[in-house]
């Protein structure tokens, strides 16, 4: 053993150096991962701890877009009715219908996200999407705004207390949506 | 105190790994000598050193200048890959400076200004933008990403830089292209006729005090002609070596009032006649004069000086027509596939209408004639800045559902328009609108930059559906205009469209949009009604 001394010194250094890389290189890519999930696990979360009280039971309305009409004062969204979780909370009201008309499938893709949404006294929903949310439509003016008025109307449909929707997208006010439609002011 | 703790170690603790740590328990000599470890340690190191270079060099950059190959070093920062500046201006002769942020590479056609930390990269008058911002590492070492290999380098450089693969690119020499100028002088204009060794595009740009005219894909090779133009009208005729192929720069002279182009039959050569004012009438004829017969050359110009004519800012950009191809660079638009970009269908467009806008009174002044992108209120801020008869945005449309189908003309809508009509109850209220205060909506002497369109709403609207109109006999639909509030036609003061000149997510439009006649039919119908708008 005394023989080979410099030899097993490296041996162990790299042995320990490449366990050392592995545990960082893993550790990294979970908390890449936690923080990707993070947005959609906060609303499952959520989710969850309605579910305690009892199953979706409210049903509310949806506007979703309605295929192959190109004009927002004709027949543009059609009415859907889904179940959401009962809740007095307003704006756990307001995610549960947002990521229900997000789910709606081939408008938005998989990767859009509620971030977050706020509910200021004079009426106005303030809405942060993730970019994907914009990003992720097949591209057009039709297409922007089948997300817009969908995310807007169903939610002044189901709470009284929304007027008027403003958008964000990743926690800041830009000056479209996805490249067409001004998301300056809000929409109502 | 030293020794007597060696001493109490040796007779005391036997640890089977002391010996690591230098100390033999048993015998004296050491087994494996120092020198053997040094030099075992020292393989070790070697060892990874150049598997490191090995994995570091698998992502250099090749470049070939003939037939030698060189190598551009990499590295990689927070996961993205950059080459190394001072490599590529090495293998290319180029120059390089830097001052603190700021680095300057000048070659043989230009130099190109970079600042640490920003996307950006100057040219002349104009940015290019990188998909990565610049990197500076330290001193007088600075790296670019990839794509400054393809929009940014080859703008200063006197060969052609070819990319053959991934990480390789070739320079290639610019085959040429020999560009005659003749010059014949009329009574009250001058002609120029460019005449090309080769079938380049020829593109006419008509600035502030001069007219552009360049050429694509060759390197120009000029010659200038010996007859001078009237210097009244043309104030001098120059080339210009710095742009990208070569271009030709005409200075306006004092009695320069407007010019025509004529596409000949020939696409080897491009006529312009520069006019100077005509005595009488003082507005743009309506119809394209047909070339006359040239006075023997070199004719003297007349000794009469026209009457000076008051020239206005407005009139010297003459019946502009704003043609905005949507999207551009890394914004594709719309993108069913890889090969099916919007943006390049919308620049082909563009082009189509300005040229047939050729032989019309007006002209078509393109916002981007390159696959670049611009921000939708610079956009706006050329149809303002030339003062555009009207703005046309060309799209092209995508749907989440594929049976959406056909043209939509879009027209920009401002809260209150429908409390206007009096809908009061109902206005605004299909999520559609956005809200604005009614002291926006009054008129003001200054107007907000967002509020440009509010005066030309009922224009625009006129404008729209005359283009829906004439589309839709194109396609066969009846889809109607469309209102919505729209970033780029919000600013702009002037009638303003937005014309998605069909569906990519369509597969019977994406076909017949594919093919240059159908282009071509949708340039003629919109120009058709740009001049039953514009008449």
């Amino acid at each position: 053993m005394r023989k080979h001394r410099s030899l097993y010194i490296a041996l162990i250094l790299l042995i320990t150096a490449g366990a050392v890389g592995y545990y960082l290189y893993t550790a990294e890519k979970r908390r890449q991962t936690e923080l990707r999930d993070s947005a959609r696990q906060s609303l499952d979360a959520e989710a969850s701890a309605l579910a305690k009280g009892s199953g979706p039971t409210l049903a509310v309305k949806l506007y979703l877009y309605n295929p192959g009409h190109v004009d927002p004062k004709a027949e543009f969204l059609n009415v859907a009715e889904r179940k959401i979780f009962p809740t007095d909370d307003k704006i756990l009201k307001a995610r549960q219908i947002v990521n229900e008309v997000l789910k709606s499938r081939p408008l938005f893709s998989d990767q859009a996200v509620l971030r977050q949404i706020y509910l200021l006294e004079d009426g106005t929903a303030v809405v942060d999407l993730s970019e994907q949310a914009a990003k992720g439509l097949t591209g057009g003016i039709t297409s922007e705004m089948a997300a817009i008025m969908s995310v807007t109307r169903s939610l002044r449909a189901n709470i009284p207390e929304i007027h008027r929707v403003q958008f964000l997208i990743e926690g800041h006010q830009t000056e479209t949506f996805g490249g067409h439609v001004s998301i300056q002011q809000p929409f109502m | 105190m030293r020794s007597r703790l060696k001493r109490r170690v040796r007779s005391r603790v036997r640890p089977p790994l002391l010996f690591l740590f230098g100390y033999n328990t048993r015998v004296t000599k050491p087994a494996f000598s120092r020198q053997s470890s040094i030099v075992l340690l020292a393989v070790i190191l070697f060892l990874g050193t150049v598997w490191v270079l090995k994995v570091r060099a698998a992502d250099d950059l090749d470049l070939w200048v003939g037939e030698k190959k060189s190598r551009v070093d990499s590295r990689d920062n927070r996961g993205k890959a950059y080459f190394e500046l001072r490599d590529l201006v090495e293998i290319l002769n180029l120059r390089f400076q830097e001052s603190d942020t700021q680095a300057t590479v000048s070659g043989p056609r230009g130099q190109l200004q970079l600042t640490n930390n920003r996307p950006l990269v100057r040219f002349k008058d104009e940015y290019i933008l990188l998909n990565q911002a610049i990197w500076r590492r330290k001193e007088k070492e600075w790296y670019v990403p990839e794509d400054f290999l393809q929009k940014a380098l080859p703008l200063i450089l006197a060969q052609r830089l070819e990319r053959q693969s991934a990480l390789s690119y070739r320079v290639v020499p610019f085959e040429q292209n020999r560009v005659q100028v003749e010059v014949t002088n009329f009574p009250d204009h001058v002609r120029l006729t460019f005449i090309q060794s080769r079938q380049a595009p020829i593109r006419v740009q008509e600035f502030q005090d001069s007219i552009r005219v360049t050429f694509d894909n060759f390197l120009v090779i000029p010659s200038l002609p010996a007859t001078r133009p009237d210097s009244r009208i043309v104030g001098g005729l120059q080339f210009d070596s710095t742009d990208v192929y070569g271009a030709f720069r005409i200075d306006k002279g004092q009695h320069y009032y407007n010019f025509r182009e004529y596409s000949s039959d020939r696409s080897d050569r491009k006529v312009i006649d520069l006019y100077s004012p005509p005595a009488t009438a003082r507005t743009v004829p309506e119809i394209a004069p047909q070339p006359q017969e040239p006075t023997p050359t070199p004719a003297p110009a007349p000794p009469v000086v026209p009457a000076p004519v008051p020239v206005f800012k407005a009139r010297q950009f003459g019946n502009l027509v704003t043609l905005d191809p949507g999207h551009g660079g890394e914004d594709y638009g719309v993108h069913p596939s890889q090969e099916e970009l919007e943006k390049n269908y919308t620049l082909r467009i563009a082009e189509r209408i300005e040229a047939r806008l050729r032989s019309t009174a007006y002209r078509g002044m393109l916002t981007r004639t390159q696959d670049t992108d611009l921000a939708a209120s610079h956009r706006s801020a050329i149809a303002n800045y030339y003062q555009s008869r009207c703005y046309i945005g060309i799209h092209l449309g995508g749907a989440p559902s594929k049976e959406t189908a056909g043209p939509v003309v879009y027209v920009q809508r401002y809260s209150g328009q429908d409390r206007q009509a009096g809908d009061e109850e109902s206005g605004g209220a299909d999520g559609s609108t956005p809200i604005a205060s009614a002291r926006e909506m009054r008129p003001q002497n200054l107007i907000p930059w967002e509020m440009g369109q509010t005066t030309f709403v009922t224009q625009s609207k006129r404008l729209g559906e005359l283009i829906q109109s004439e589309l839709n006999a194109v396609y066969g639909t009846e889809n109607q205009l469309v209102e919505v509030p729209l970033a780029q036609l919000a600013p702009v003061a002037a009638p303003a469209v937005i014309v998605e000149a069909g569906f990519l997510t369509n597969s019977d439009d994406q076909q017949k949009l594919a093919t240059g006649e159908f282009q071509d039919r949708i340039a003629v119908a919109i120009v058709k009604a740009i001049q039953r708008f514009l008449n």
